[in-house]
């Protein structure tokens, strides 16, 4: 009963040793697929009314944080070489802001930060991009953490808590990934 | 729409030389013999293997060119309709005797493995491109289909010659699956477009997946005892039933038409069947900030909790019926040449000529269309022991398939060898399909 599979065995063989042009399977070893993937990551838009706290106090910055798990995949984890951050800012404020995004472990341990972002004031349109190299950057893939820390531009002079004009902020994200079979 | 498989056409073998084996293909097939019985094992063995859109030497030639150019372009040249088949089968036994004058019995029993999957080029793209290049194309899952099956076939069929014109016959089947996995009419998209709230808005649509197994996983673990599936070829747990029925009707003397559907039959699988869904739709603008309490903006759990609710995965175990894939033969025969006799199983003689042209048509119903096989083919006896026969196919494969067939009778003892694509033997790594047949058997007048 087993002989349909050795039957099937030598078949396989025949076909595959009888009569071909050279063929070389090992080739299958040096194959490398690269995708490249893209992928939002996280997005905010604030009003002047969120820079004053409980008290009526206006701050100076406000921090968020949240987990990020794009490392959690070991796929992406283990076969990574870059990322591309990619931000787009509209600032509507009328001051200047400065963004700043640190990567955290779990730990809070600061793993990699960003070249600080300013976007001046009335700026509709600010894109950044910051290339991360994972050769040159490797405690970047242990990230579980985004902390975005938004600055405002001390101009000596108070928002209007009701001014409707917004800060928005939209990521993204390109993993260049390099995998062997 | 039904995924069917097991399909070789066995252009070469149907109605050649009155093998047994063409009963297989014909149970109205004449024959003119008292007794046949294949040497077990050996009495029937055919291999086939068929990649459209891509061979082996399209990836694997030692040309100095990089595997990743060579694997790109042969993504790109894909279509939707590109596949890759392999079937084997076996005969463990095959016999049959005449009842009465009229009457032809055959019996059998024979293994078959077959596998089919289309090249899912969408996801291919995917795995190694990514998104990234492709903002706002869809990438369809629908280009996931396959079907593999392994099974046993316990067969028995009459063929009664009615007059001298008109010979019928029809064969019952018991199918036992050892092995079935398929999946087929999937759909869904995965689509990333500008956003409105983030740079991106990535959308899966749309998705329904279903993947159907049975006699690969018991108690959620894969079976990897060969032996076990080798067993359930015999009266396993997951039986069928189908029917072949054919005619062969000689128009004139020299003019024969036949026809013969095949595998009309299903298997209903009820042990071991495991079977996984995924469908739903989703929408994902990556993850909102919260610098207000007040907002209920999403997190990373909200939204993995959301992708698992709105995409489920969910497992069952029902049984399930899959289709056999019914085959129509039809072929119409003109005899010519010179006139023989040759001596039948009631000691008459029956007049041949020694040469025969035709035309058959080949048929099997895939998941996307129909696969025709259009054959054109030229008999001759060489002499009453020795019978030759070449094809020229025109199929999905090729339009340029060349076969040949040679039968020859030593004694009682009956050999066969039937070769498929005879212009590519010289490459195979380049052909598209070959196939072969070939088997002994005792055959008694």
């Amino acid at each position: 009963m087993k002989s349909i599979l050795r039957i099937s065995i030598i078949c396989c063989f025949l076909v595959f040793n009888s009569c071909y042009e050279e063929l070389d399977f090992d080739q299958i070893n040096e194959y490398i697929y690269k995708p490249v993937i893209t992928s939002s990551l996280t997005f905010f838009s604030v009003v002047p009314g969120q820079f004053f706290n409980a008290a009526g106090v206006q701050e100076t910055s406000i921090t968020s944080e949240s987990d990020f798990r794009v490392f959690e995949d070991s796929f992406v984890k283990n076969d990574i070489v870059k990322i591309d951050f990619n931000t787009l800012i509209k600032n509507e404020f009328d001051r200047g802001f400065t963004i700043n995004v640190s990567f955290l472990d779990d730990n809070n341990t600061l793993l990699y930060q960003f070249t600080s972002i300013v976007i001046p004031a009335g700026d509709l349109e600010n894109t950044f991009t910051e290339e991360v190299f994972i050769s040159t950057n490797p405690a970047i893939v242990n990230t579980t953490k985004v902390r975005i820390r938004a600055e405002l531009e001390d101009t000596g002079t108070n928002m209007n808590p009701n001014d409707t004009n917004e800060f928005e902020l939209k990521s993204s994200v390109i993993l260049y990934i390099e995998s062997e079979l | 729409m039904v995924l069917q498989t097991l399909a070789q056409n066995k252009q070469i073998l149907y109605n050649f030389a009155e093998l047994p084996q063409t009963l297989l293909l014909n149970p109205a097939s004449e024959v003119n013999y008292k007794f046949h019985v294949g040497v077990p094992l050996l009495s029937g063995i055919s291999s086939d293997f068929g990649s459209k859109g891509v061979v082996l030497s399209d990836i694997f030639a030692n040309d100095n060119r990089s595997i990743n150019d060579k694997i790109a372009e042969a993504i790109r040249n894909l279509s939707y309709r590109d596949f890759t088949k392999i079937n084997t089968q076996i005969e463990i036994l095959n016999a049959g005797f005449r009842l009465k004058d009229d009457y032809y019995l055959s019996f059998g029993f024979y293994q078959e493995l077959d596998a089919i999957g289309y090249y899912p080029k969408d996801a291919l793209d995917f795995i190694s491109e990514g998104n990234a290049p492709h903002v706002n194309r869809a990438f369809s899952v629908a280009g996931v289909r396959y079907k593999a099956d392994f099974l046993g076939v316990l067969h028995t069929g009459i063929s009664k010659k009615v007059d001298d014109k008109l010979t019928i016959g029809g064969r019952f089947k018991i199918y036992s699956s050892a092995l079935n996995v398929e999946s087929n009419n999937n759909t869904g998209l995965f689509t990333t477009t500008g956003g409105i709230n983030n740079i991106y808005t990535h959308y899966l649509t749309d998705v329904n997946l279903k993947f159907k197994t049975s006699g690969l996983i018991e108690n959620n673990e894969y079976i990897t005892d060969v032996n076990y599936y080798l067993k359930n070829t015999i009266f396993g747990s997951n039986l069928g039933l189908g029917i072949d029925v054919g005619v062969t009707y000689r128009i004139t003397p020299q003019l024969e038409f036949s026809g013969s559907i095949l595998d009309l039959g299903f298997i209903n699988h009820k042990k071991n069947t495991k079977n996984t869904s995924i469908t739903g739709n989703f929408v994902f603008e990556g993850v909102a900030l919260e610098f207000d309490n007040d907002n209920n903006f999403e997190n990373w759990d909200e939204i993995d909790q959301r992708f698992q609710d709105e995409i489920p995965v969910t497992d069952d175990f029902e049984s399930y019926i899959s289709w056999r894939p019914t085959k129509l033969n039809l072929a119409l025969k003109y005899n010519f040449g010179e006139y023989r006799s040759k001596i039948c199983y009631d000691n008459t003689y029956k007049n041949f000529y020694t040469d025969a042209i035709g035309l058959q048509l080949y048929n099997v119903f895939r998941p996307l269309s129909s696969q025709l096989a259009l054959t054109g083919f030229y008999e001759k006896a060489i002499t009453n022991k020795i019978h030759t026969k070449l094809t020229y196919t025109i199929d999905d494969f090729s339009y340029t398939n060349v076969g040949a067939g040679l039968s020859v009778q030593l004694g009682n003892v009956n050999f066969y060898g039937l070769v498929d694509n005879l212009l590519e033997y010289g490459d195979l790594s380049s052909a598209n399909s070959a196939s072969f047949q070939l088997g002994f058997n005792l055959i008694l007048n």
